[in-house]
């Protein structure tokens, strides 16, 4: 064997064998252009948001003085913020399951539809290539308590007109319809691509095996073999999910009175209508280490019972 | 019991008919083998008899029940897939238990929650007890809480059969079972799975494309070609009493050789060689002007001196020396032959050499322009 042929050999090798010998990186240097935008853009910013959650920044002032966790003693006595927080609980225990279920079922549907299924893919996948903000115009006429052709629809068949967007009761409801609406075609297209790479002899096995229904299939073959997706597709649903932001803004601005004021308008408004800078950095600040944990809590809760193939 | 009839099987994907017009009956205990070629047909019956497919034409009685129309779980029979299809997720004891799972009431199939309910703990019991002997007489009890991943290919074909075996169905589906191991664990395990159809004595159905596993484990082989049965026999039927050239040529390896045979008056030529009159061990033959051709085995040749009158002379093309025995390739005036030779007698026998081979007409098949067999009596009434 010549040592160009050895070459060779050492180059097809895979990567995994060169690991043991080599380094995993072979120039940390390499890191650095990628660290440093982390750095500038997310570590710094992040470290600068708890610094200015420490003082009495108004956007735009000259002078501030150092207040320490004052700000954030103000916010847990606030009424105000414990609406805006309940609001944010509710909302996301609206929106999470709800997306995630009909996510999962459109999927199951749509993967059975055999031949219709690019139409429903493209159908349901269709909001989520618009923006959400010129969407929630036209939302906002669909909706329209006296044009609206949802209102329309329900007199017509003899319901009372529903207010959809003003009803204290409801708005926070109608903003987590808006949002699954618009997200819930991403979520079926992962899960579509998790039921494709599903083997059709498993299906055929169970069936030989005697497994008797769709609820047999689905309990002992898709659901398992669909954990992965369903982890991947549960922490992006709660990440986009506490993200809802827009659809308030545009929409109800939070109100009617606070009925839909979530924590992230709630922080905007300190921020950018109030300039209350202290107080939307502290925000941000508990707004970011309860996602943090909330995300390390359910890959270590998750992981565990998933399977990977 | 497992008597199973096919009785005119239809199945069309569109246009193409995948099975067509296949009747077969197929006792109690025995075990068959569909042979053909990728493509023949053998799948998609074997799919159509699990219930995996549906018949467009004709029926499939088991035991004198129609079962073509019942839905897979409802056929009790057993299939074992080439690619296993273990559930992933499942340990190979919940592998095995499965089809034993699945005949219990819904609550109790419903994973998680059925560790809440009452029946769970006898039946699980009683699952274990027989899982464990179907584990044992396949030689994985030590395996059963691993998963399918942490498994040699030899383990998981194992598993496979041991969850087709638990629930003692009477029939045994195999689709190419053996096709995803080594050769050397092929044969292995082909000796082990007609040991099992020994000791369980079901019925098997086979499909292979491997006429070797064909010839070595069945009681029976259905030759199949285009969705139609070839020919149905012993494995030996099929190798020494052909119905066609296409069975002939798919069964033997070496495989068969082909000469041509013409005719001048009563002069005979065999692929260009004179051999003057026909022996009467080939029967009648058809007319002058009819294209036929012989078949002769690799081992249907004696070597023989040159100038033996009743030989074929031809030029050594190849000498292959596998040790028990070895192959000679030999240029005929039109064609070449291979001849399955004895080591000794094929010792310093060198391409280029001139041999001369004797054919053993007894052993020869003759066949019509249309690749049907002629039979030896059949000739002259075709000819009448």
């Amino acid at each position: 064997m010549s040592a160009s042929d050895h070459l060779a050999l050492a180059a097809s090798r895979p990567a995994a064998a060169r690991h043991a010998a080599e380094p995993l990186v072979a120039n940390p240097g390499y890191l650095l252009p990628a660290f440093a935008l982390l750095i500038v853009f997310f570590l710094l910013p992040a470290v600068a948001t708890f610094a200015i959650s420490l003082t009495d920044w108004t956007l735009g002032g000259r002078a501030f003085s150092f207040v320490g966790l004052q700000t954030y003693r103000d916010l847990m006595g606030s009424a105000d913020f414990h609406i805006s927080l309940a609001n944010t609980l509710k909302l996301n225990l609206f929106v999470i399951p709800a997306s995630f279920i009909t996510a999962l079922l459109l999927a199951l549907a749509i993967h059975n539809a055999a031949k219709a299924a690019p139409l429903w893919q493209t159908v349901y996948f269709l909001p989520v290539t618009t923006t959400l903000v010129a969407m929630a115009f036209v939302w906002q006429w669909v909706l329209h308590p006296e044009i609206g052709i949802v209102v329309w629809l329900l007199t017509r068949i003899g319901l009372q007109p529903v207010n959809w967007l003003n009803d204290p009761d409801i708005v926070l409801y109608t903003i987590g319809f808006i949002s699954v609406w618009q997200l819930v075609g991403y979520y079926t297209v992962l899960f579509l691509a998790g039921l494709l790479s599903i083997p059709r002899t498993l299906y055929e096995a169970a069936e030989v095996d005697g497994a008797r229904g769709s609820l047999d299939r689905f309990l002992h073959v898709t659901w398992p073999m669909l954990g992965p997706t369903g982890l991947f597709v549960f922490i992006i649903t709660v990440i986009k999910s506490f993200q809802i932001f827009d659809v308030v803004r545009v929409l109800t601005r939070g109100g009617p009175n606070k009925a839909s004021e979530i924590i992230l308008h709630t922080m905007y408004q300190e921020g950018f209508v109030f300039f209350r800078m202290g107080r939307a950095s502290a925000i941000a600040t508990m707004f970011f280490l309860v996602m943090l944990a909330l995300t390390l809590w359910q890959m270590r809760l998750l992981d565990r019972r998933v399977h990977y193939g | 019991m497992a008597a199973l009839s096919i009785r005119h099987a239809h199945k069309f994907f569109g246009p193409t008919a995948a099975v067509h017009d296949f009747s077969l009956e197929i006792e109690d205990g025995e075990f068959v083998t569909l042979l053909g070629a990728s493509g023949c047909g053998k799948s998609t019956l074997l799919r159509l008899i699990a219930g995996l497919e549906t018949l467009t034409a004709g029926e499939i009685v088991l035991d004198g029940r129609p079962i073509h129309q019942l839905a897979p779980s409802q056929r009790n029979i057993a299939m074992v897939f080439q690619s296993y299809a273990l559930y992933p997720h499942k340990t190979v004891a919940e592998n095995i238990a499965f089809p034993l799972l699945m005949q219990a009431p819904l609550p109790l199939r419903i994973p998680g929650l059925r560790r809440l309910l009452p029946g769970c703990r006898a039946l699980d019991r009683d699952i274990a007890e027989q899982v464990d002997p179907v584990a044992r007489m396949l030689q994985i009890e030590h395996l059963l809480s691993r998963k399918p991943a942490q498994l040699s290919g030899g383990q998981r074909q194992r598993v496979a059969l041991a969850r087709a075996m638990v629930r003692q169905p009477h029939l045994f589906l195999m689709d190419e079972p053996l096709s995803n191991l080594d050769a050397k664990l092929r044969t292995s395990t082909r000796a082990e799975i007609v040991d099992l159809h020994r000791r369980l004595k079901a019925t098997f159905i086979y499909v292979t494309h491997d006429q070797s596993e064909a010839m070595t484990m069945s009681d029976r082989i259905v030759l199949m070609h285009e969705g139609q049965i070839q020919q149905v026999g012993t494995p030996l039927e099929l190798y020494e009493n052909p119905c066609n050239l296409f069975v002939a040529e798919f069964i033997g390896q070496p495989k068969i050789n082909l000469l041509p045979l013409r005719r001048a008056d009563a002069q005979h030529a065999l692929a260009g060689h004179a051999i003057g009159s026909l022996p009467a061990a080939l029967g009648d033959i058809p007319p002058a002007g009819a294209n036929l051709r012989i078949g002769l085995r690799p081992e249907a040749f004696t070597l023989s001196e040159p100038g033996d009158p009743q030989s074929l002379t031809g030029r050594i093309h190849l000498v292959e020396a596998l040790g028990n025995e070895t192959h000679i390739r030999l240029t005929l005036a039109e064609g070449e032959i291979i001849v399955r030779a004895q080591p000794e007698s094929a010792r310093g026998l060198k391409a280029g050499q001139l041999l001369a081979v004797r054919p053993d007409w007894r052993s020869a098949l003759l066949f019509d322009a249309n690749g049907a067999r002629v039979q030896a009596g059949v000739a002259q009434q075709a000819a009448a």
